[in-house]
Parts: C-alpha cells; sequence; structure tokens
C-alpha cells in the first residue's frame, strides 16, 4: 500500500508554446515514509504536491494511491477518497475564521457523513499536536506556530494514511520549526506517509529520504 | 454549539455571523425587495377588491341629481363624503314616464353629526323600501327582517355605542345592523326608511337646528335628493340619458358605468404602477446580490480551496453557497413581509383614505395566500442570485483557487 | 428558523463583546428613539386631528367641504371641551418623554441591577403608552379621522415595540445575571491573554 507516480507530467500553456511544470516523476511514498521535497520557486514542487494530493489532474502519467487512480473517479468519489486517505496540510495560515480552534479541526471529519462524535477524535487530535487549551479560541488570537498546529490536527481527524504538506514550516522562528518537525516525525513513526515540501535544508534530517525538484524534474538529493 | 455536528447549514450560519455587516447588507436588499412586493402585492388586491365592491355597490344605471351636483353624488358613492342637495319630489313621477326607464327609487340625504363627542359629519341617507333596489340587497344580507320606522342600518365604519344605538340631535335610535365592509361611500353612511328620516328632521328642529330642507322652501314630503334609475333591458344608457334630457330640466345625471370606469382607470393605472416597481426592483435584486455573492466570493476563494483540499467535493461547495444566500433570503423575505404587514394592516384605513379610491384589504384567507407566494418569491431571490457564483466556486480547479487565495 | 432567530436576537441585544458598553448604548438609544416618536409622533409625523383656537373640534374633512354644516351643527357639540385624541396626545407626551428619559438613563449605568430596574419602568411605561389611546383615553369616533387610522395603530405598534423589546432586553440581563455577568460566546481579548500566558 502505496502512494505511486508513474511519469507523471503537467503542461501549462504559456505565450510561447508548452510549459512542464512537471515533467515524467516517479516517486513512491510508503506508510510511514517520510519524504521531503526541496527546489527554487516556480521548480514545480506545489504543482508536484497537488496532484499527489488529488487537487490537479496530471497532464500524463498516474498517480495511484493504494492502487486506486483517483483520476479516473467522479468527484463525488474522489473527493471522499481523498478526504478519508489524505491529510493536507497548506501554505501559510489556513485556518477558518468564523470558526474556532476544535470546530476548524472538526472540518473535515464532517465533510463526509460520518456518524457524530467528532468531538472525541478532534481532542485526541489537539492533545497530540499540543493545543488542547486553545480549543475554544478562535483563529485570529492564535500564533502562527499554533495555526499550523492547528492545520496538522486537521489534516490528521480522518487518521489518513497520508500526510501531505507544503512549507508547514514557513515563517517560523527556529524554535517553533524544530517543535513542528519533531510533530511530524512522531506522526510518520506512527506509520502515516509523509510528503512535505519545504525551502528550509536544516529540516531535511527529520525525514527519512530527501528529493530535489528542479525545472520539473525530481531527482535524489545528495 | 461546539458540539454540534458541522453540517453545511452550521458552517453557512458560522459564516453569516462572523460577517455581520456583510450579512446585515444582504439581509437588507432582500428585505426591501420583500417589503415592496408584499406590500404592493396588497395594495394592488385591496384596489381590486374595493373595485370589485364599488361595482357591486353601484346598482343602479343612472342617478338623476339637481343640476351641478354631479360630482357631489359621486362623492357620497365613493368615500360618503356628506353632501345635500334637493329638488321637487315630482321629478320621480315624471322620470318614471320616460321611455327606457324600468324602475325608480328616490333617495333623501341628509349629513349629520351624531351626538358622539367629536365625530365627524356622517351621511345619513333615506330610501324608500317601497321602490328600492339598491339598498335593500346590501341589508339583507346583514339584517332578515323589514327595517322598522326609527330604526338605523349603519355602514361598517360607523363607531356605534355599546347599546348599538346612535343620538341624533337628543334623540336616541337603535341601530338594526350594520353592514359589511364595501370601502365606498357606504361604509360611513347611515341608512334610514323615510318615515325615520322624517323623525330625525323632527329632531332637528326640536332642538332649534336650521337644516336647509326648510332653506330650500319646502318639507321633507315634497323634497328627495336624487332619483336612482334602473333600465329596461335592450336599452341604452347612452339614449335613456338623452330622454331624461330631453324632458326634464334643471337636472344632471351622474352615470353608474362612469363612475366604475374612471376608478377602474385610476387603479388601473396605480396597480400597473405598483407591479412595474415590484418587478423592476425584482430583477435589481437579483442583479445586486448577484453582484454582491460574486464580489464576496471571489473574496473567499481561499476558503473555499481549503474546504476543496480537505476533500470536499464541489457539490458541497455549491451547497454552501446556496445555503447561505437561501438563509440570507429567508431572513430579508420574512423581516421586510413582517415590516410591510406593520403598515398596509394597521394603515389599511389611511391609506385607502390617501388614495381617494376604493380600498377593501383582502380577508385573512387571501393575505396568507399573498404572504406565501410572496415570500417564495423574495426568498428564492438569494439562490437564483447566487446559482452564478455557486456554479463558479465549484468549477474552479483548486490550485487555482489555492494560488489565487495566497 | 429557531436558529436564525437567536442569530438576529444575539446581534440586536446580546452584544458579544464588550458587553456593557455596546448593550448599553444599543439600547438605551432604541429606547431612548421609540419614546421621542411616542412622545412627538402624534404631534408631528402622525398628527391627532387638529383643533381651531376657538376650541372648535374641527377635521380636515369636516373643515373644509362642511363649512356651513359644520355651523349648523356644532351646537350640538356643547358641553365638550375638547377631542379625545388630544388627552391621548398630550398624555403620550408625557409617557414618549418618559420612555426617552428612561432609555437615555439606561445608557449610562453600568450596574446590572441598575439596568434591570429600568428595563423594568421602560416595560411598563411601554404598557401605560399603549393603555392610554387603546383603553384608558381613546381616540375619536370616527374610523376615517387621522386619529384612529394613523395615531393610533403608529402607538399601538410603537408601544408594543417598546414591551418587546423591553421583555428581550429583561431576558438578557437575567441570562446575564445567572452566570454571573461572564460574557459568552468567543473569548474576549482579555480572557484569550491570559490563556497564551
Amino acid at each position: 500500500m502505496a502512494i505511486e507516480l508513474k511519469e507523471v507530467t503537467k503542461e501549462y500553456a504559456r505565450k510561447n508554446g508548452l510549459f512542464k511544470a512537471v515533467n515524467e516523476v516517479n516517486l513512491s511514498l510508503d506508510k510511514g515514509d517520510f519524504i521531503n521535497i526541496i527546489g527554487r520557486s516556480g521548480s514545480g514542487k506545489s504543482t508536484l504536491l497537488n496532484m499527489v494530493a488529488g487537487l490537479l489532474t496530471p497532464t500524463s502519467g498516474v498517480v495511484e494511491i493504494d492502487g486506486s487512480n483517483i483520476f479516473s473517479m467522479k468527484d463525488q468519489e474522489a473527493s471522499a477518497f481523498r478526504n478519508s486517505k489524505i491529510g493536507y496540510v497548506p501554505q501559510g495560515s489556513s485556518a477558518l475564521s468564523s470558526l474556532n480552534v476544535l470546530d476548524n479541526v472538526r472540518i473535515p471529519f464532517h465533510l463526509w457523513n460520518r456518524g457524530k462524535n467528532s468531538v472525541e477524535p478532534a481532542r485526541l487530535r489537539l492533545k497530540q499536536t499540543g493545543i488542547s487549551h486553545l480549543s475554544d479560541v478562535y483563529p485570529k488570537h492564535l500564533s502562527g506556530g499554533e495555526l499550523k498546529r492547528v492545520a496538522i490536527a486537521r489534516a490528521l481527524i480522518n487518521n489518513p494514511d497520508y500526510l501531505i504538506a507544503d512549507e508547514p514550516t514557513g515563517d517560523l522562528d527556529a524554535e517553533t520549526t524544530l517543535e513542528i518537525m519533531k510533530l511530524l516525525k512522531e506522526i510518520a513513526e506512527n506509520g502515516t506517509g509523509i510528503i512535505m515540501v519545504t525551502h528550509e535544508l536544516e529540516v531535511l534530517d527529520f525525514g527519512s529520504r530527501t528529493f530535489l525538484m528542479d525545472k520539473g524534474k525530481l531527482q535524489m538529493y545528495i | 454549539m461546539g458540539l454540534k455536528p458541522l453540517t453545511t447549514r452550521q458552517l453557512s450560519k458560522n459564516n453569516l455571523r462572523s460577517n455581520p455587516f456583510r450579512t446585515v447588507c444582504l439581509v437588507m436588499v432582500v428585505s426591501v425587495l420583500s417589503f415592496t412586493m408584499f406590500g404592493g402585492a396588497v395594495l394592488s388586491q385591496s384596489l381590486k377588491n374595493g373595485l370589485d365592491s364599488l361595482k357591486n355597490r353601484l346598482g343602479a344605471d343612472l342617478a338623476v341629481v339637481p343640476l351641478e351636483h354631479e360630482s357631489q353624488y359621486e362623492g357620497i358613492i365613493l368615500s360618503g363624503e356628506p353632501s345635500r342637495f334637493y329638488f321637487d319630489r315630482s321629478m320621480e313621477q315624471q322620470i318614471k314616464e320616460i321611455q327606457g326607464v324600468e324602475e325608480v327609487s328616490p333617495q333623501l340625504y341628509l349629513s349629520t353629526l351624531s351626538a358622539a363627542c367629536c365625530s365627524v359629519p356622517v351621511q345619513v341617507i333615506g330610501f324608500d323600501p317601497d321602490s328600492d333596489f339598491v339598498i335593500k340587497p346590501w341589508i339583507t344580507k346583514v339584517y332578515g327582517r323589514k327595517l322598522e320606522t326609527g330604526q338605523l342600518i349603519a355602514g361598517s365604519d360607523i363607531v356605534i355605542n355599546d347599546s348599538k344605538t346612535l343620538k341624533f340631535f337628543n334623540d336616541t335610535y337603535p341601530v338594526a345592523a350594520q353592514l359589511e365592509k364595501t370601502s365606498t361611500g357606504m361604509d360611513y353612511s347611515i341608512y334610514a326608511n323615510m318615515d325615520t328620516m322624517r323623525m330625525l328632521l323632527e329632531g332637528a328642529k326640536k332642538t332649534g337646528m336650521n337644516l336647509s330642507v326648510d332653506v330650500y322652501g319646502t318639507d321633507i314630503d315634497h323634497s328627495i335628493s336624487t332619483v336612482l334609475v334602473k333600465l329596461k333591458k335592450g336599452y341604452d344608457v347612452d339614449t335613456v340619458t338623452t330622454n331624461i334630457r330631453r324632458q326634464v330640466s334643471g337636472i344632471g345625471i351622474v352615470k353608474s358605468k362612469n363612475v366604475f370606469l374612471s376608478a377602474a382607470n385610476q387603479i388601473s393605472v396605480l396597480i400597473t404602477f405598483v407591479n412595474t416597481i415590484a418587478y423592476a426592483l425584482w430583477i435589481i435584486a437579483v442583479f445586486v446580490l448577484a453582484v454582491m455573492f460574486t464580489v464576496i466570493m471571489n473574496g473567499r476563494k481561499k476558503e473555499f480551496a481549503l474546504l476543496r483540499s480537505l476533500g470536499a467535493a464541489r457539490v458541497k461547495l455549491c451547497k454552501i453557497v446556496l445555503t447561505e444566500s437561501l438563509m440570507i433570503s429567508i431572513l430579508g423575505g420574512v423581516l421586510g413581509a413582517f415590516l410591510a404587514s406593520l403598515v398596509v394592516f394597521p394603515f389599511s384605513t389611511y391609506i385607502g383614505e390617501s388614495l381617494h379610491l376604493p380600498y377593501l384589504l383582502p380577508d385573512v384567507i387571501s393575505s396568507i395566500r399573498l404572504l406565501v407566494g410572496n415570500l417564495v418569491l423574495a426568498i428564492a431571490t438569494g439562490p437564483v442570485a447566487a446559482i452564478y457564483s455557486a456554479g463558479k466556486v465549484s468549477r474552479t480547479e483548486t490550485c487555482v483557487l489555492i494560488r489565487e487565495g495566497e | 428558523m429557531a436558529g436564525t432567530k437567536g442569530f438576529f436576537f444575539g446581534k440586536c441585544l446580546t452584544v458579544k463583546r464588550g458587553y456593557s458598553v455596546k448593550n448599553r448604548l444599543v439600547s438605551g438609544i432604541v429606547f431612548l428613539a421609540l419614546g421621542l416618536l411616542i412622545a412627538l409622533g402624534p404631534q408631528t409625523i402622525f398628527p391627532v386631528c387638529r383643533i381651531t383656537d376657538s376650541g372648535e373640534e374641527v377635521t380636515k374633512t369636516a373643515s373644509e367641504k362642511n363649512k356651513d354644516m359644520s355651523e349648523h351643527n356644532m351646537g350640538n357639540m356643547k358641553g365638550t371641551t375638547s377631542m379625545k385624541c388630544h388627552w391621548t396626545a398630550r398624555a403620550e407626551l408625557g409617557v414618549g418623554l418618559l420612555i426617552a428619559f428612561e432609555g437615555f438613563l439606561l445608557t449610562l449605568f453600568d450596574s446590572r441591577q441598575t439596568r434591570f430596574g429600568l428595563n423594568a419602568a421602560i416595560g411598563l411605561s411601554g404598557i401605560l403608552s399603549l393603555l392610554f389611546p387603546t383603553i384608558l383615553t381613546g381616540v375619536c369616533g370616527s374610523t376615517r379621522m387621522d386619529c384612529r387610522s394613523l395615531t393610533l395603530p403608529a402607538l399601538v405598534i410603537i408601544s408594543v415595540s417598546v414591551i418587546v423589546c423591553s421583555v428581550m432586553n429583561g431576558i438578557n440581563l437575567y441570562k446575564k445575571d445567572r452566570i454571573g455577568g461572564r460574557p459568552y460566546g468567543p473569548k474576549t481579548s482579555d480572557h484569550q491573554a491570559a490563556v497564551k500566558e
């Protein structure tokens, strides 16, 4: 059981012809794996990540998650599949300002019908990410590190097999970055496969493998 | 609240709550619409009812009145504005003999104050029960027996005291019954037979009132105010009018058809006006809301991208947008209709008076029907206006949403 | 719709953050405005029937169109000095100003007990202002006179609004009192600071 990328390509139309943002990328992520992807801005990292997460359809190639091709499914089916298999931690702050921390964490639980009790799993994830005491607080009163933890707790609420994190430590101070990375490592050790895109070289040691993305091509780093 | 499942409704509600200013603005647009539509609908319906009522009220085909008193007669019919005018009783017989006239019935008008404190003058209309064909059908609706001398029939808007009497010139008269509301001058008039009219006049003389029946130089036995005429079948109103004019002098003739038509014309102009405004407003409201929703949804792209990345289907995003717009229009629709009800129902008399047209509020069931119809329309406004932005939000590629949202 | 209703009442009367200042102002100003409407409305916006200098009661319809008749019949009215609606307007001037003043006081006082008492006084004054045109004094006898077709419904609607607002405000104040005056809903910034420490 794994996420398999086979010859995945994404092309965008530009003024001077087609531009390959992602060019024939092969990648495999097992449960418990922790993969880092580094690269310059515009190298295609985010595009790749969006395709892995099932948000963006590749021009060619196959993305298989646990043997299923998400892009051959209908939207409803694919959304439900993503919702239960993949936890997504977006760039920047991403909490809904109209909801408090607890409710923000509960969102993915209720996007698809899972019965009513979302409070217990939400509290569990808040505890795991170390922000139990903030459950009633609204996002505008939170610090950047706390918001990241909320995003991670939210990504974990449906017990996903894979976690996709887009620069989870961007704009954070060194100390907070360290804490977040420890948390991610712990999550990986508990059996969740993680793909993380980052700019910061000092956090790479937390992962098991690191790839470099350059002009749409993915290659092993060091 | 934290323990409720985060349904679409809950998400929408939270979102509306977290932007009170924006929500209030949107709600206001719908409530202005709902106010105008429901208020306008009640207004139009009331005017239509009033017109129907006036049609029934007219009864006679022609009314022969003293020369130059035509407009006063219309005033009595339309709004019960008190007037007096008299001519000689012999007119009745003269008119009866004219070709094309089937029936005639005289009426005698008095305008007076009832003795209760601070009343406006009311019109007392004396009729002849033997020849009458206009008033009786109305009276039989509310009073089965024959109207005795000394008894009065009061229009629906005459305020009667608890003992069901009215006092004129120190004399008290029992009120046999009160007519149904017609929105015409009938509501402000009091009806009596000719003998009762004589009693009223004597009462007036006793208290030293100088009623102008005497001024005219004759007395009640020789005076009438109007002769109502019913045509024979097959005779044209204009022909008979010409016949009467040719044979009787010093008279004016009011054609019921004309009274009705002039009211009908004014009412149709007014209703067209009200309807045009309501429809125009509906279109404007849909347009304004559509623009506002589009702008708002653009500002919320990031939120939708996030929900999508967390596994929300496109349909779900659509539902969220539509649910919010529905909540807004339910709030606005109910609020607007409620405020309109506070204007059109309590102030109906004032509105009718100001319009100088027959104005009869619809009954409870028709009002509820109007309310429901207009609420449905007003409430549909939000979702109709939001369809475009809902579709747009759900169609956009998520990564584009994410990027633009950053 | 219960939820939505709660939402609206919530916005109108339970101001979540900074309860005392905002709610104090909002409720006070609402009552002040309604009180002024009750006091001055019958003289201006929805006037009662007019009275001429001589003390004769003349209405718009009567005065213009039936002058001669009024002259003839005015003897009929001897002994009645003024119309009911005139006295109702006078009474409402007093009650309305009272409500307005109580509303003004509501903006000044912070103590929940005082506010509760003031609010009760406003509610009772509202009942009084409802009773004047309907029962205690009444309005004129004819349905087509302005005081009955315009002033009466206006006063009833405004008085009922005063009563309804004061009941809602009262329930609110009572609720707050029971939970020890602690504002609920989202945390206030003070609370938040404490949490962060």
